[in-house]
Formats: C-alpha cells, sequence, structure tokens
C-alpha cells in the first residue's frame, strides 16, 4: 500500500483535496451516481463529453448494512458480474465463496456497513469490499470449542491474487482479484500435451522476462550516470526489485514517484500484452483518486487522450509541453486550453482538468529496448509540481519497465505452479 | 433454502436444499444437536445445495470434532466446486469425513463401522422434534 505524501505546503484545494479521500470520496461518488443503498446499478460514470469510444471500465457497486442476511446480496452482485464478463460457474462460485468471507468478516468482525465494489477490467475483475475499522480475520477457535478462521485461507485460496490494504487510518479493504481473460486453464480437460504448450509457452515468457532483467541491470548503470538524482533512482529500483508481484511492483513505483514528489494522486498503466501496445491499457496501482474518475479513467486505449498518445508516442516533441523522450508535464492544466491550439493539444477528453487537477506528469514505461508498456501518470491540484523532478522520474520509468515485465512474467508462473498443484492433487 | 433432519438407517440424515451461510448455522446445529442424540454418525445430503461459505464448512468441521469413537461424518453428492472447498479448508483430510457419491453408500458405511444399529426405523423423524426447518 502507497503511505500518503508528506504534506508541502499549503494547497489551494486543500478541501477538496480532503473531500475526495477514502470514505467522503466514496459517499460523495454515490451520491453523484444516484446509487441506493442495498441496491446496485451498473455504473459506467461516463462523463458526459468523453469521446465516442466505448469505455472499457465498469463498476458496480452495493452497500449492505452490517446484518448477515444482507450478504446474500453481495453474492447476487457477483452473479451479475460473472453474467457480464462469462466468468465460469466454477470461478463464479469462487467468486462468490471469497467476496461472501470478506463481506462477512466486515459485518461480523468491524459491525459496519460494508461497501463492495466491482471493476469489470479487460481481463479481470477486481471486487474490493471495504468495512470502517481494522481488518480481523478471527482466531482459530472461539468459545464452546466452536471452529472459526476458514474465512482467510477460503479467501486466498480461492482468489488469483488477494490483497488487504487501509486506504485511511479507519478504512480495511479487501481486494479480491479473479483473472476473466481468456485463461489457458479452463481448457486444461483438452490432455497433457495441451497442457505441455501451455507451460512452454509460460516458459518462453520468462525466459523473456529473465532477458529484460539482464538489460535492466544495464540500462540501469547507464542511468545512474545521467540521471539527476541518482539516490532516488536508487530507491526506486530497490523497492520495484523487492515487490513480490506485479501489482506490489507497480505500487511500488507509483508509492515512490508520489514520496519524492509529494503530489496528490496518481496512476500507473501497463499494456496488456508487453512491447505490443495496442488496444487497452489498463490500471493496475492508484492513488488519491477518486472512484469516479478510476471509472471514468481506469482503461485507456492507446491512441486516446494525452495518456494514451504518450503511451503510443503518438506525441509532438516540438511542443513544450513534450519532453525530449516523449514525456507530457506541465504545470498550468486548467488554462491550456486557452494557451494552446486544439489541434497542438489534439483530441483530449479533459477529464484531469475537471477533476481540478493543475500539474500533470505522464511519463512512459519502457522495455528493455525502448518500447513503451506503459505510463507513469501523477496528476496535483497546486501548479508547477513536476518539472523538478522530470528528468529522475523518466529515469526511473526507463529503469524500471523490465523489473514490472519480470513482476507480470512471475505471476504467471505462480499461476502455473498452482495449476500444476491442482493437478496433482486430481 | 430448506433444511431437515431425521434418522435413518441408524444414521442422522440432515437434507439442505439452497444456498447456506453464517446466518444459517446456528439452525442446523440446533438440528443436528438434536438428531445426534439418537445416532453417532452424521450425513448431510448435498444435491441441492448451491452455496455453503466459511461458516458452514467450520460448522461441518465442529461436527466432525465432536462425533464419538465410531462416528462419522458423511457428506452426499456436492457438486464440485464445493467438494473444492473440503479440500481447501482441510476438511476431506479428516478421518472421519467422507465424500459420498450417493445417499446409500452411507448406510453401507455404517455397516460396515458399527454392529449396533440404532433401534430407529429408517425414515423415523427425530423423537423429541420439530425436525423441519428452514
Amino acid at each position: 500500500m502507497i503511505a500518503p505524501p508528506a504534506a508541502e505546503g499549503e494547497s489551494d484545494h486543500s478541501a477538496f483535496h480532503l473531500s475526495t479521500s477514502g470514505e467522503e470520496a466514496e459517499a460523495m461518488c454515490d451520491r453523484g451516481q444516484g446509487i441506493e443503498q442495498g441496491t446496485w446499478d451498473l455504473t459506467e460514470c461516463k462523463s458526459p463529453d468523453t469521446s465516442s469510444s466505448p469505455r472499457k471500465t465498469r463498476c458496480l457497486r452495493l452497500t449492505l448494512q452490517p446484518d448477515l442476511a444482507e450478504v446474500a446480496k453481495a453474492r447476487a452482485l457477483v452473479d451479475e458480474v460473472a453474467a457480464l464478463v462469462h466468468l465460469s460457474l466454477s470461478r463464479t462460485f469462487d467468486a462468490k465463496v471469497a467476496v461472501s468471507e470478506a463481506c462477512a468478516n466486515g459485518i461480523e468482525h468491524a459491525r459496519s456497513t460494508v461497501r463492495v465494489a466491482a471493476w469489470l477490467l479487460r481481463d479481470r475483475v477486481l471486487f474490493e469490499v471495504t468495512n470502517d475499522g481494522s481488518f480481523c480475520p478471527g482466531s482459530a477457535k472461539r468459545g464452546q470449542g466452536r471452529q472459526r478462521g476458514f474465512g482467510l485461507p477460503l479467501m486466498a485460496s480461492l482468489a488469483d491474487q488477494m490483497h488487504i490494504s487501509r486506504p485511511t487510518d479507519y478504512l480495511t479493504r479487501l481486494s479480491l482479484t479473479f483473472f476473466v481473460a481468456p485463461s489457458p486453464f479452463d481448457d486444461v480437460v483438452d490432455g497433457p500435451d495441451h497442457l505441455v504448450s501451455l507451460l512452454s509457452a509460460k516458459r518462453q515468457m520468462l525466459d523473456v522476462a529473465e532477458a529484460e532483467l539482464r538489460a535492466a541491470a544495464e540500462t540501469a548503470r547507464g542511468a545512474q550516470r545521467w540521471c539527476p538524482d541518482p539516490g532516488a533512482l536508487a530507491d526506486a529500483v530497490g523497492s520495484v526489485s523487492l515487490a513480490p508481484s506485479l501489482y506490489e511492483a507497480a505500487e511500488a513505483l507509483l508509492g515512490w514517484a508520489v514520496q519524492l514528489t509529494g503530489c496528490s494522486a496518481g496512476l500507473l498503466r501497463l499494456a496488456e500484452h508487453t512491447a505490443t501496445l495496442d488496444g487497452w491499457i489498463p490500471t493496475v496501482a492508484y492513488f488519491g483518486l477518486t472512484d469516479c474518475f478510476l471509472a471514468d479513467e481506469g482503461v485507456i486505449r492507446s491512441d486516446e487522450c494525452m495518456c494514451g498518445r504518450v503511451a503510443a508516442g503518438m506525441v509532438d516533441h516540438s511542443l513544450p509541453f513534450i519532453s525530449e523522450l516523449g514525456s507530457f508535464v506541465w504545470g498550468r492544466a486548467q488554462t491550456i486550453a486557452e494557451e494552446f491550439a486544439a489541434e497542438a493539444l489534439g483530441e483530449v477528453r479533459g477529464r484531469c482538468i475537471r477533476e481540478g487537477f493543475e500539474s500533470i506528469a505522464i511519463f512512459p514505461i519502457s522495455d528493455s529496448e525502448a518500447r513503451t508498456i506503459g505510463v507513469l501518470h501523477l496528476a496535483d491540484f497546486r501548479r508547477a509540481r513536476f518539472a523538478s523532478h522530470a528528468s529522475t522520474l523518466e529515469c526511473a520509468c526507463r529503469v524500471c519497465g523490465p523489473l514490472l515485465i519480470r513482476g507480470r512474467a512471475d505471476e504467471q508462473a505462480s499461476l502455473v505452479r498452482q495449476k500444476m498443484a491442482e493437478l496433482n492433487r486430481c | 433454502m430448506t433444511s431437515t433432519a431425521e434418522i435413518r438407517n441408524g444414521i442422522c440424515l440432515v437434507t439442505l436444499d439452497g444456498e447456506f451461510d453464517r446466518a444459517s448455522v446456528e439452525e442446523i446445529r440446533v438440528e443436528v444437536e438434536r438428531c445426534l442424540r439418537h445416532a453417532s454418525s452424521v450425513v448431510f445430503e448435498f444435491s441441492d445445495v448451491t452455496f455453503v461459505d466459511g461458516g458452514i464448512l467450520a460448522l461441518l468441521r465442529e461436527i466432525h470434532d465432536s462425533l464419538g469413537t465410531g462416528g462419522w461424518l458423511g457428506v452426499a453428492r456436492p457438486r464440485p466446486w464445493i467438494r473444492h472447498l473440503f479440500e481447501v479448508t482441510g476438511l476431506s483430510a479428516q478421518p472421519g469425513f467422507r465424500v459420498l457419491a450417493d445417499i446409500k453408500d452411507a448406510w453401507a458405511v455404517n455397516d460396515r463401522k458399527t454392529n449396533d444399529p440404532s433401534s430407529h426405523a429408517p425414515g423415523e423423524a427425530c423423537p423429541d422434534d420439530s425436525a423441519a426447518g428452514g
């Protein structure tokens, strides 16, 4: 989880900033969407003047009262999600058990209302179950010899990924990920030959990642020479290298950038397929952004808005807000449309500007051959926040790209190991 | 969601139908405890169970651990993904736990395990009960 940035000066927007974090932001968002407690709606959070392209992020929400009988509503929500993303019957069941456990835990131990958000991303469904207070998995046994404590192992076993975080001091969030992208493992019944070919494909992926890692070491050595802040760069590489999964590696890089700049918000996008940046670029880590913003901007197309064009390298280097390495860095976003012609800016959705951000920076994240695989997007309500750190951030994005590829390969390898273990049990 | 408990062939047979979670635990526990006054083993008929959560799995484990010598806990005809939960939670590895392909297998297991079948006739409801619930 990402620690909040150190306070740095007074913000003109401090009231707004405070009101858009944590619980209040969710309340604002829900009011804005007109969602009632105990019901849910397919919320696309689509801004009125977004581009005409179809949005790929969808978010379903539900609020449960602190009553165990309410948990059945969360299971109905999972059924709804499963139908939308064509989750298999067995995976739907797994998701229902895991989400049900997370909700029951919040109701039983925190005795608070529980908010469930289901993010329908391109290759996965992410269920976020948020309650007031702290996470309490329960002890192995409670009074009178009665059994307890299957919740945590069930969630960890059934979800493809599980993450516990505290987005604020008074909230606990359990995030449960279920991959829905064409899962080759769903068809393993085809026999051992099929499994061998799958493993071979994953092996190739790992080989590519190993090569990336070797190249990354070389890049890092070079970057130490031209990076204006080698100490900060070393911190970034260290924290990303130590992260045990892709998500945590992405969070580590974003968290480092947030700490370095003291900015209000940020997100990190990674392309679906390494080195073939086409189609959609989902968000894999975020900080300080409202759920509505994420629902609008969680997934973008690679030629969409400034973020997509930086990722695709489709930028005009002669413009003052585009750096030599193709990053977008600007400190007066609220008036950018007055300072530059629409043709210079290109098609932009303006979502960051409507959110109130003044400083916006978008850095390409690249692999060892300088092919873009994603972007680091930082934002702040104050002016001129990023220019002084831009070169260091560019260095870090260049060096950490291969490390993120390695994280993705490790994640795949873990799925292979898990599947092998299941097959061995059969 | 319904549950019924009865003594059949000397075994406490609990038939569940629908989704069951923590909210149902106490009701099932009471029925099983009442039934177990007249039997040493319990078999749950799961063919119409569409969902169970960790609370129900913990109850099964608790029932398993409470059975005396010679007693055993069976679950008949669970759906594959529910059976997977028994493995995930370690229930399958317990010595007195069995997954049965058919409820008739329960009688065979019991015949092998005990020479002292219950005096209750097949299909007889639990004597002090009100067994049907849900």
